[in-house]
């Protein structure tokens, strides 16, 4: 049974109490993701996506519902809990990189290699993700698309189950953000991974395998995307 | 992971290196304080130890008149005494050396026996009028072995040969009195011979006139010095005392126990204003990477090693300062151990390199910086993954307290309002500063000070108690009428006897006991003042006793109060007596009666053992050449000679203080600078914007500026009360029965050091000012962070 899916949501909810007003994030949200598919999260700033993403990331705790991973209940988990299921399962690529400043290209995936148990050579996989040759660059010293590509490194590196993409390619040229779409892409098929993107470019929506519509913090509709298109195909 | 989060801490603290450095030159000099001092303590106490058990120095003296040898079987008798040993001790002046006070203390020595000297040169005296002279003497007035000392023995001169040079416990720091500070000992030192010869120089064979105890280990001289008192009370006992409060050992363990104590203050004091700064630095660093902790977080690392991460630049900041500190003052400590092997003679007194104070030092200053690192990052627990990676909300603006004051904002440009309100957003910060900057203050204030209390602490005895120009000490009592009457120049201005004698003061229930001499002078004495805490002049009166503050502090009595007087020559006495007045006293122990009340209550009428004198200069020599012959002269003082050598010593403390003074100007900019560095990297943004829309730098530089004079002027407002507080600390823990340290901190000093904090301050400026200029807007604005 777990092995059907990879995350399954049921009823999630998310709260923010403030002085005075209560924000609900998100209503009854309700979703499976299976392994080998790319999820794109579709919808305007503040519907819900990026609460959606950091609950199923194990960043944030729901208030409601429940979450499962593999058969396991994400909501009962502690803190270091979910530090661990952050560490084994998931990997993140935020859209403005988050890389860490003082950290070359390479260190910053070895650093996240060294959190994984069977992690691959942070060297191969800055290759593969066409940055050979600047493993020994600072972020400063890189453009955009390739700090974004070093971000993806970082967040593969470890062989994660899952892969969530926080508005990858919003701080990106249109060119930038094809080679960011063709990577994820490639860590689906060749990875087997599922690749769940949050976004608000609606043409994302194209090469997506289900598209997730979000607004007011519901989950309003999925949709199956029965031909999805190739990156060559994608107009951006 | 931990070489790559290494990696990440080192290139960080490369970035703001300026501040990390500010930190750890902090640090280092807490603990280089902190290695000096315990170096110092460490060679002093070891050297002192080691010659002590060299020369079996004894638990405790009794000083008699004249006492008959066979009265020593019956103190061995006394529970508790392991040996009792003979010793005649007297001052003797020396002749046809450069110096006309020259005097010797001449010390009877037994083979083997207690209180032995050290020899450096030489050998041990035969019974052959030999004798071994105090090392200070000896190099002082140039002797060589086989020189010949003509001593003024009982009204004739007799001549004795060096055959040694050495020294002896009770001569490691040689003075007459405590009212003397530093010793001379070129004019005055010890030395030593055999029993033998001394009895027959003195005619006083099967005789001694001190007596000195060992006591088997478990046994405390004190507890049985009553019983000694009463065994000797027919021979005229005038002291009994353990072996430490013999004054030259009793001035060594003062210093040894000031440098422990101090060398634990420092570097409380230094580490406390690291901590400061620190805390103002990571919190910021912590504010500056939350989005790095965030993703941290969200790779999977634990809060708990985010934590380790960020304590760790406290623990490289500690170790480095312990170490670099450790280091510094091991290489500076030797210098200190030789100044004071100046004063101290101690055999033996050497330094090293003591690998153990740079341990220390890392071990304390790594947990110390690492535990407010730790306190630091306590809101690393706080924040979900998610929280850590939204920016933070902006802290909400609030009016700074000071703008409910009409007309307070017009001071201001408009940077300059910015600045005022950063202060109120940003409390805590605000709150470190201002006490840094008082603690800074305070430093710097209290060195400063320090030059004034030399002045109050050495130069009030000399100057403004003592008014004569010449004392004549005597060895025995003599009638003053007599003395008095032989003095006829008619040039001396003002001629007083004085009778100094030692007593010991006591609580009406026995539960406070203070050994003092008592000074008995004229009612209407001119040549020695006493003055109250206000600085009122005070006269003794016919009756009862004036003592000193401390006195009134240790044995809880006030004025008007009745304390016991014991006096034991001619015989035992203790008697009530009422306390006049207390008087502000910084050296000595001496406590006050006019002759009448003494004489009224003992059997010392009409004599003295001092005659002071007012007179011109061309007669002082005249009058020193009367007295410097007469068999009961013991030593002719001049004050202003021992203003001048008090002048010339303040020459080379003065640099010192001013050394001293000047790095608390650096603590001071350091937290100033620090903060306004702070600060900058805060308000760049706006910073950024005012200059786009065509702000000059030096406009902009308000931003950062007005808030850190604000902040200076509260910090030194904080600062000099912590000033005074820190000054009364000091006069506290530094009192003892020898000196008084008064509360020190004066006007002039307290605004001198505004005045230095002031400059920080705009120094300070200066950087920040250096910095804005080369600041690029454009860029800055197009930053995410």
């Amino acid at each position: 049974m777990s092995k059907d899916y990879v995350i399954k949501a049921e009823n999630l909810s998310k709260v923010y109490p403030g002085d005075g007003i209560v924000v609900e994030a998100l209503k009854n949200a309700s979703f499976t993701i299976y392994p080998g598919e790319f999820v794109v999260v579709l919808g305007p700033s503040g519907s819900g996506k990026s609460t959606l993403l950091n609950i199923i990331g194990g960043m944030d705790q729901p208030s409601g519902g429940e979450l499962l991973y593999e058969g396991r209940n994400l909501t009962s988990y502690s803190r270091d809990q979910l530090s661990d299921y952050r560490r084994e399962a998931v990997g993140f690529v935020f859209q403005f990189f988050n890389l860490i400043p003082s950290l070359t290209a390479l260190e910053n995936v070895e650093l996240a290699a060294s959190m994984g148990k069977q992690s691959e050579d942070s060297g191969e996989v800055l290759k593969w993700v066409n940055l050979a040759g600047r493993e020994k660059h600072f972020p400063s010293q890189m453009s955009g698309g390739e700090q974004q590509r070093v971000s993806i490194a970082r967040a593969i590196v470890k062989k994660p189950k899952l892969l969530l993409c926080d508005e990858p390619t919003g701080a990106l040229d249109s060119k930038n953000s094809i080679d960011v779409v063709r990577i994820l892409l490639q860590i689906r098929d060749q990875i087997g991974c599922p690749v769940v993107a949050i976004t608000h470019n609606a043409g994302m929506a194209q090469i997506a395998d289900r598209v997730f519509y979000m607004k007011d913090g519901q989950l309003q509709k999925i949709e199956t995307n029965e031909h999805p298109l190739s990156v060559e195909e994608l107009v951006w | 992971m931990v070489k790559l989060l290494f990696r990440k801490m080192l290139r960080d603290m490369k970035r703001s290196m300026a501040t990390y450095l500010i930190c750890i030159v902090i640090v280092a000099t807490g603990f280089c304080g902190y290695s000096i001092l315990l170096i110092c303590f460490g060679d002093l106490s070891l050297s002192r130890d080691y010659f002590f058990e060299q020369t079996n120095y004894c638990d405790g003296f009794a000083v008699v008149e004249q006492a008959p040898l066979s009265v020593i079987k019956e103190l061995q008798h006394i529970p508790g005494v392991k040996q009792v040993q003979r010793r005649i001790a007297k001052d003797v002046p020396v002749k046809g050396l450069a110096s006309e006070e020259a005097h010797l203390q001449l010390l009877s020595i037994e083979e083997n026996g207690m209180n032995h000297v050290y020899l450096d040169a030489g050998r041990l005296p035969a019974r052959d009028l030999e004798l071994v002279a105090g090392n200070g003497f000896y190099e002082g007035n140039h002797l060589k072995l086989g020189d010949k000392l003509t001593l003024s023995i009982q009204g004739a001169n007799r001549q004795l040969t060096i055959c040694g040079k050495g020294i002896s416990p009770e001569s490691i720091y040689m003075i007459e009195d405590m009212s003397q500070m530093l010793p001379s000992m070129d004019k005055y030192d010890a030395a030593f011979i055999s029993y033998e010869d001394m009895a027959s120089l003195y005619q006083m064979e099967s005789m001694a006139n001190q007596f000195l105890f060992s006591m088997i280990p478990g046994n405390e001289f004190d507890d049985i010095k009553d019983e000694v008192e009463d065994i000797l009370d027919p021979y005229g006992v005038s002291r009994t005392y353990p072996s430490d409060e013999d004054m030259s050992v009793s001035v060594l363990k003062q210093e040894i126990d000031q440098l422990e104590k101090m060398s634990f203050a420092i570097p409380v004091f230094f580490l406390s204003v690291a901590a400061i700064i620190l805390y103002i630095m990571l919190h910021r660093l912590l504010d500056q990477q939350r989005t790095q902790i965030g993703t941290l977080m969200a790779m999977g690392m634990s809060s708990l090693i985010i934590r380790i991460h960020y304590m760790c630049y406290g623990l490289l900041i500690g170790i480095s300062g312990g170490l670099i500190g450790g280091i510094l003052g091991n290489l500076a400590a030797g210098p200190l151990t030789e100044y004071y092997q100046i004063f101290f003679q101690l055999p033996n007194l050497t330094t090293g390199f003591y690998p153990m104070y740079l341990l220390q030092g890392m071990a304390m200053g790594g947990i110390f910086c690492g535990a407010v690192a730790w306190l630091c990052t306590g809101n690393v627990y706080k924040n979900t993954p998610a929280e850590a990676l939204r920016p933070e909300a902006p802290k909400k603006v609030k009016r700074f307290i000071l703008e409910k004051i009409p007309g307070f904002l017009s001071l201001f440009t408009v940077p300059g309002v910015i600045a005022v309100r950063s202060l109120a957003r940003y409390k805590k910060r605000t709150f470190l500063s201002l006490f840094g900057i008082a603690c800074a203050y305070m430093v710097t204030a209290s060195l400063v000070s320090m030059n004034s209390l030399f002045d109050v602490f050495l130069f009030d005895e000399l100057e403004k108690n003592q008014r004569q120009d010449i004392s004549i000490n005597f060895n025995t009592l003599i009638k003053e009428n007599e003395a008095l009457g032989s003095l006829q120049n008619n040039k001396i201005e003002a001629k007083e006897g004085v009778l100094a004698i030692g007593a010991s003061l006591e609580t009406p229930d026995a539960k406070e006991k203070l050994d003092v001499t008592i000074q008995a002078i004229d009612e209407d004495a001119t040549l020695s003042r006493l003055y109250d805490a206000d600085a009122n002049e005070i006269r003794v009166k016919r009756e009862g006793i004036v003592i000193s503050e401390y006195m009134a502090q240790v044995l809880q009595v006030r004025a008007g109060d009745t304390i016991i007087l014991k006096l034991t020559y001619p015989e035992e006495k203790r008697i009530p007596i009422p306390i006049t007045d207390i008087m502000a006293q910084y050296m000595g122990s001496n406590a006050y009666m006019s002759k009448e009340a003494i004489g009224n209550i003992s059997e010392y009428r009409d004599v003295v053992n001092r005659i002071l004198l007012k007179a011109p200069t061309d007669i002082q020599e005249q009058l020193k050449e009367q007295f410097k012959d007469s068999p009961n002269t013991g030593t002719i003082v001049t004050r202003q000679e021992h203003i001048d050598q008090y002048r010339s010593m303040m020459g080379s403390i003065g640099a010192v203080m001013v050394a001293l003074a000047g790095m608390g100007v650096l603590i001071g900019m350091a937290v100033i600078y620090t903060s306004s560095l702070i600060y900058y990297e805060e308000l760049k943004r706006e910073i950024s914007t005012m200059m786009m829309l065509g702000l000059k730098s030096k406009e902009c530089l308000d931003v950062v500026a007005v808030g850190q004079w604000i902040l200076t002027i509260g910090g030194v407002i904080l600062g000099i009360p912590m000033a005074m507080w820190a000054s009364k600390v000091i006069s506290t823990s530094m009192a003892s029965d020898i000196f008084v340290i008064p509360d020190f901190v004066d006007a002039p000093s307290l605004l001198l050091s505004i005045g230095l904090i002031f400059i920080a301050v705009w120094f300070s400026s200066l950087l920040i000012l250096h910095k804005l200029k080369k600041l690029a807007p454009v860029e800055l604005l197009r930053e995410r962070e």
